[in-house]
């Protein structure tokens, strides 16, 4: 059977690109044979015509500004000398001239760079050449406009959606942390709706882990590589259980590197120098002891009746990326708690935002300090403390990085 | 050579690398959306220049207030491309600026002293109102 394809356009509607025919206002027009004196009357008749364009056998060959005709046929005696005369007199012989099918963007870099005169008269839009109207910057603009907020639109929905995916991957862990800690709060504020910082949590009856992830970039970049490296890790605590950060991290580090193909030969530059900074940690319920191992990420550790925040540096060495070695160990430190005990960890967003009256990196002595001030605090209430004093921090500066900060206090024994 | 200049723009740096006078600069800050791009022909030419030096005494100035990770990435290349020029008989003396207040930017020199033993450092703390 025969489909009538070509009827299709009749029933449903089609967007097309918006062309300088979207932008065609038809205007009267005048010939050369036509005399100044009609030129003037028609001028008279419409009050807001700016331009009038000037043609020959349909063919546009000029175009007359108001401002300069009226300016020109006051004059003295120019009445009574160019009256009867030919109205290409005063007319631009150079007007722009645009097809009906030219694109707006084609359409828009011609009439910036013929100059404020296409801009300000106008320009023509012929079709086949012949005459049909004329179009006004201001609509140019106008459209120019809505293009840009329509692409705009488009690319934000994208991300939007990227989004509600990104936010359901990490949903799972934060359920976990909420019901398996009862003093814990972790904030993650990508930069642009999605971003490259993670985190991961997993609950056992021993005990819980705990991942804070900083990969590298931001947004969509940024944001499919924590989808690279949280699937890694998840296999990696399928594979050896949730107990050995240490051993977790070399298993993701070796999971990256294999994922995008960092592993090839010496000569051979692979595409991807990709990877993250991480802080991993098991939290053994029986011991109160915490099993760290950090790739360029600290621990701050607040001990009750400690003077001041300890710091519990991780390994210098980055997961991922071409130049870490691939059986690079990060070191497994333990760190013993104590009832009350405050842990808080940072990806660098927070560390490293420019703000305050000289434009510098927040720093981690602001973070010592405002933990030591609220330590008697609920995490929640720390966490809060710390978003504003990063908001007040970065004042009219604009964000620089992802922000992912997780604050929790070991509880006394049930 | 001819001077490699890139004005600043507010995600990347000001690179002045004057090579007839063996001074080079790096200003500002860096956070560029492709790191790799952005860097890619600075390295490349200041290796071509690095090759072509021997018993040079070369300066540089670097002052960043904020740099992300992809960028500290390449900045790890171009400091690694100096060590090597130091190998080579070059001499790199590095003037490692920085707010008075930043700790962030103090403590990386430090690292990248550490990490580069052979590139004379120098740390500069700057006082502002």
């Amino acid at each position: 059977m025969d489909i009538p394809t070509h009827r299709l356009p009749d029933y449903r509607p089609r967007f097309q690109q918006p062309s300088a025919a979207d932008l065609c206002v038809p205007t009267p027009s005048v010939t050369a044979e036509d005399s100044n004196e009609r030129v003037m009357e028609i001028f008279s008749k419409y009050r807001d015509l700016t331009s009038l364009p000037v043609t020959d056998n349909g063919k546009p060959i000029g175009l007359i500004n108001r401002g300069i005709f009226l300016t020109q046929m006051n004059k003295p005696f120019h009445k009574e000398v160019y009256s009867r005369k030919s109205s290409i007199a005063f007319m631009d012989k150079e007007p722009l001239v645009v097809e009906a099918d030219m694109d707006i963007e084609t359409l828009t870099f011609r009439a910036v760079n013929y100059g404020e005169k296409a801009l300000g008269d106008g320009f023509i839009i012929t079709d086949n050449g012949r005459f049909t109207g004329i179009g006004h910057g201001l609509q140019l603009m106008r459209v120019v406009a809505d293009m840009q907020a329509a692409r705009n639109r488009q690319i934000m929905h994208s991300i939007e959606y990227a989004s509600v995916i990104q936010r359901s991957m990490l949903r799972t862990s934060r359920d976990t942390m909420q019901h398996t800690l009862n003093d814990a709060d972790l904030v993650w504020e990508p930069r642009d709706v999605v971003g490259g910082d993670f985190y991961y949590f997993v609950a056992r009856h021993d005990g819980w882990f705990g991942t804070v992830a900083d990969c590298t970039g931001h947004g969509v970049p940024g944001a499919f590589m924590t989808l690279i490296a949280s699937s890694c890790l998840g296999q990696a605590i399928d594979q050896h259980g949730p107990t050995d950060p240490s051993l977790l991290l070399c298993s993701v580090n070796r999971g990256i590197k294999q994922m995008l193909g960092q592993v090839n030969g010496q000569d051979e530059t692979p595409e991807s120098d990709d990877g993250m900074d991480a802080a991993c940690f098991w939290y053994d319920a029986s011991t109160r002891q915490l099993l760290f191992a950090g790739a360029k990420t600290s621990l701050f550790v607040l001990h009750p009746g400690a003077d001041g925040v300890e710091m519990v540096d991780g390994d210098r060495e980055c997961v991922g990326y071409v130049d870490s070695g691939l059986d690079f160990t990060w070191q497994k430190r333990t760190v013993q708690m104590h009832a009350g005990s405050l842990v808080f960890v940072t990806t660098d967003g927070l560390i490293d935002q420019i703000g305050g009256p000289k434009s510098i990196a927040f720093g981690k002595r602001r973070i010592r300090d405002l933990i030591l001030s609220k330590r008697d605090r609920p995490c929640n209430e720390i966490n809060r403390a710390m978003q504003q004093a990063l908001n007040d921090w970065q004042g009219h500066n604009h964000r620089r990085d992802d922000v992912t900060f997780f604050c929790f206090r070991v509880q006394e024994p049930q | 050579m001819e001077t490699l200049y890139i004005g600043a723009t507010p995600s990347s740096p000001e690179v002045n690398f004057d090579f007839a006078k063996h001074h080079l600069s790096i200003r500002g800050e860096s956070y560029p959306e492709n790191a790799a791009a952005f860097y890619g022909e600075i390295i490349k030419r200041l290796r071509e220049y690095l090759g072509n030096c021997s018993q040079t005494r070369i300066t540089v100035d670097i002052s960043l207030a904020y740099f992300n990770s992809s960028s500290t990435k390449m900045l790890f290349n171009i400091f690694e491309a100096f060590n090597s020029a130091v190998t080579a008989g070059n001499e790199i003396v590095l003037n490692w600026y920085h707010d008075e207040e930043d700790d962030t930017i103090l403590e990386f020199g430090q690292e990248l002293h550490i990490d580069f033993p052979l590139i004379t450092f120098f740390d500069h703390p700057v006082k502002t109102a």
